[in-house]
């Protein structure tokens, strides 16, 4: 038991400084604009196998429906 | 109908399920979706490249790119990709009366890479070149991946037009080859927008 509340312990002790972490050196930057345009260009990113696996898959099951459909009349 | 040693033949249809998405279809989607992909890591590192120049967008001494004329070329280009449509719609009902609207798309393509090709030619004379900043090197670097592309689906698009000419172009070959078309179309205005504005 004291293992753990010394894990915990440890653990909120290490979050306290989790603020400065978020700096990160690569895309952390004090103008605006750069910030936005990481963020933007993240959802950008993200965004885009998300959209086209969705479409594709929906494309699909829409034409083989049509099939099935064109089976049975 | 016979064969050659007199025994009548008979037409025997294909039980199996034909597939959703033609193969040929398929592999270019997924080759497409990788080079969306390519494209959204260009347009992406370029956007971030632009916020954060702190000397302003073109950068100071470097030209700015000709968007009127572009756009020009960009209604060309989206014709190009609206008559292959219809080319495709065409093949569809009768395989040869594709041929027209197919040689019409091919003309338009083939006009925005020789515009884009000119186009070039005067950036260079003014300075901009792929070492002469950010702003150069991104936009040969992006635009020339785009052009490439756009030879590379013409080099398809003339080789489907001659496979039609002799009446041996597949249904799915040609529906592949739009598919790379419609993409190359369908990605430009997002780099006129992004590059050029």
């Amino acid at each position: 038991m004291s293992a753990r509340l010394t894990a915990l312990a440890a653990f909120a002790a290490a979050s306290v400084p989790a603020q400065q972490a978020l700096a990160c050196a690569v895309c952390f930057s004090g103008r605006d604009e750069s910030r936005i345009a990481y963020l933007l260009t993240t959802i950008f990113m993200t965004a885009i196998p998300v959209i086209a696996l969705g479409v594709g898959i929906y494309w699909v099951v829409k034409k083989a429906t049509a099939g099935d459909g064109a089976k049975t009349h | 109908m016979q064969s050659r040693t007199g025994v009548p033949l008979r037409v025997i249809s294909d039980p199996r399920p034909q597939p959703a998405l033609p193969s040929a279809v398929l592999g270019m989607s997924i080759f497409v979706f990788s080079e969306a992909m390519l494209f959204a890591g260009l347009i992406s590192a370029f956007s971030i490249a632009r916020a954060g120049s702190l000397l302003g967008w073109p950068p100071p001494g470097q030209p700015r790119l000709p968007a009127e004329e572009t756009a020009i070329n960009t209604l060309a280009l989206l014709a190009s990709g609206a008559v292959l449509w219809l080319a495709g719609r065409a093949h569809a009902k009768e395989q040869r009366s594709a041929s027209r609207p197919m040689l019409f798309a091919l003309c338009l393509a083939a006009f925005f890479v020789l515009f884009q090709g000119w186009e070039w030619t005067q950036l260079l004379a003014q300075g901009l070149t792929l070492t002469s900043s950010q702003h150069g090197a991104f936009f040969y670097l992006i635009i020339g991946i785009h052009a490439l592309h756009c030879v590379a689906a013409i080099a398809a698009l003339t080789w489907a037009y001659r496979r039609l000419a002799t009446g041996v172009l597949a249904a799915s070959t040609f529906q592949a080859v739009r598919v790379f078309w419609y993409f190359v179309v369908g990605l430009w205005p997002l780099i006129y927008w992004r590059v050029y504005w």
